[in-house]
């Protein structure tokens, strides 16, 4: 059952006469489900994305893009793993050239690196996974690793005039 | 107006990652002008180039390491060698995931880096390096060239080295040295004493290692070698660099 309140202020007599009258009234099942089922189709609460304009999506898709560009920008600048301050000395002090032979995160858990030479056969350095020409396997190559504490090797760089 | 804005938006994230890719680029490029100038450099060069012993192989490098956390990396490497009669050599491999072609030509003096999926490579002049020579007192042993390496202060470090005779890998005669370096306990902060063994078989009449176990505290186990040997003449194409490929010559300074 229905029940309707209204707030006038002065309601005219016939008007509270028709609604003492229809007060108990109540329409069909069918009607007021063709009513209430019209009402939800007219006043259907509109999905989120569809609250939005175009404007404000394409405002809102500007601030997203440049947002993501600038964090990629920045994180170019970022070292990929963040190494202790002695690898960074060490790294900084061998310039650039060296080739990684463990996995990022190794090389900045690394306890007290430090850097080292040896003079290395190339049939040695090929099979360590450096691509380089061995066709005198046994011609020595002057070395620098970067050596862990532990002895673990972490990158080398080879020096040759 | 806010299309503009949204245009330079996407602009930008679309340049973002180019601007990272070009910085990486250029770290790439000193590694391989480093590599390049390691190979173009050698005082073996005329006097070293082994002539009339054409061969092609595969060369397989096997490697095991153990980490402290008991977890095991294993990885497993193909390459593909061949030698004309000329004493022109060619490496076909994988390279940071791309393929990687290695030429070196001591007829023409050069050594080439090419990368087929570019189309593109460095070259170098082949000449000795102007620095002293590496010390190394008879044959290298390559255990022993990397113990001080990786402990440079152990003191008492013991290496020998023994010969294994000959044997017969791929139809080729190869002799066998086994060097092992030992640093006693202590030495190095060692609990137990460290032992690095390294055992090569070189083929007597080619002049190239057929098979090269490593194995090292640090660096784990490696096992290299050839199979599918072949001593016939390969195809004269495979060391020249092909007309569609962009070659840049690094000079050497």
């Amino acid at each position: 059952m229905n029940r309707f309140e209204f707030e006038d202020d002065a309601p005219s007599p016939e008007w509270q006469a028709a609604r003492r009258a229809l007060a108990q009234a109540a329409p069909p099942d069918r009607v007021e489900e063709a009513l209430l089922r019209a009402f939800m189709q007219r006043r259907a609460p509109r999905p989120w994305y569809r609250r939005w304009s175009a404007d404000a999506v394409a405002s809102w898709a500007g601030i997203g893009a440049a947002a993501c560009a600038l964090t990629i920008a920045c994180m170019s600048l970022l070292p990929t793993a963040a190494p202790s301050p002695r690898v960074v000395r060490v790294l900084a002090a061998a310039d650039v050239g060296f080739v990684p032979l463990v996995p990022p995160e190794r090389m900045a858990a690394a306890p007290n690196p430090q850097l080292k030479q040896a003079n290395l056969p190339r049939a040695a350095l090929v099979q360590m996974g450096i691509p380089i020409v061995a066709d005198a396997p046994h011609e020595l190559v002057h070395a620098e690793l970067l050596v862990a504490g532990t002895g673990e090797p972490l990158a080398i760089r080879l020096a040759v005039n | 107006m806010k299309r503009t804005f949204l245009s330079a938006g996407l602009a930008l994230l679309a340049l973002a990652p180019l601007a990272h890719a070009q910085q990486g680029g250029a770290a790439n490029e000193a590694l391989e002008v480093m590599l390049l100038r390691t190979s173009a450099s050698t005082r073996c060069t005329d006097d070293c180039t082994v002539r009339s012993l054409p061969y092609s192989a595969e060369r397989v490098t096997e490697t095991v390491k153990v980490l402290a956390d008991g977890n095991r990396i294993v990885q497993r490497n193909t390459e593909k060698l061949y030698r004309d009669s000329d004493g022109r050599t060619r490496v076909e491999s994988e390279w940071n995931g791309k393929p990687l072609v290695q030429i070196q030509d001591p007829v023409g003096g050069m050594s080439y880096r090419l990368y087929p999926d570019t189309k593109t490579g460095y070259r170098m002049a082949i000449a000795a390096p102007s620095g002293p020579a590496p010390s190394a007192p008879g044959t290298a042993k390559v255990a022993e060239q990397l113990a001080p390496a990786l402990n440079v202060d152990a003191a008492g470090t013991v290496a020998q080295s023994r010969s294994l005779g000959t044997k017969q890998i791929e139809g080729v005669t190869a002799s066998g040295t086994h060097t092992t370096v030992t640093v006693p306990a202590g030495a190095a902060g060692n609990v137990k004493p460290m032992i690095s063994t390294t055992e090569i078989w070189m083929a007597r009449d080619l002049w190239i290692p057929l098979e090269m176990r490593m194995s090292n505290p640090f660096m784990g186990d490696s096992v290299m070698h050839l199979r599918n040997l072949s001593r016939l003449e390969p195809p004269t194409a495979l060391f020249a660099v092909p007309a569609d490929y962009t070659v840049r010559e690094i000079v050497r300074r």
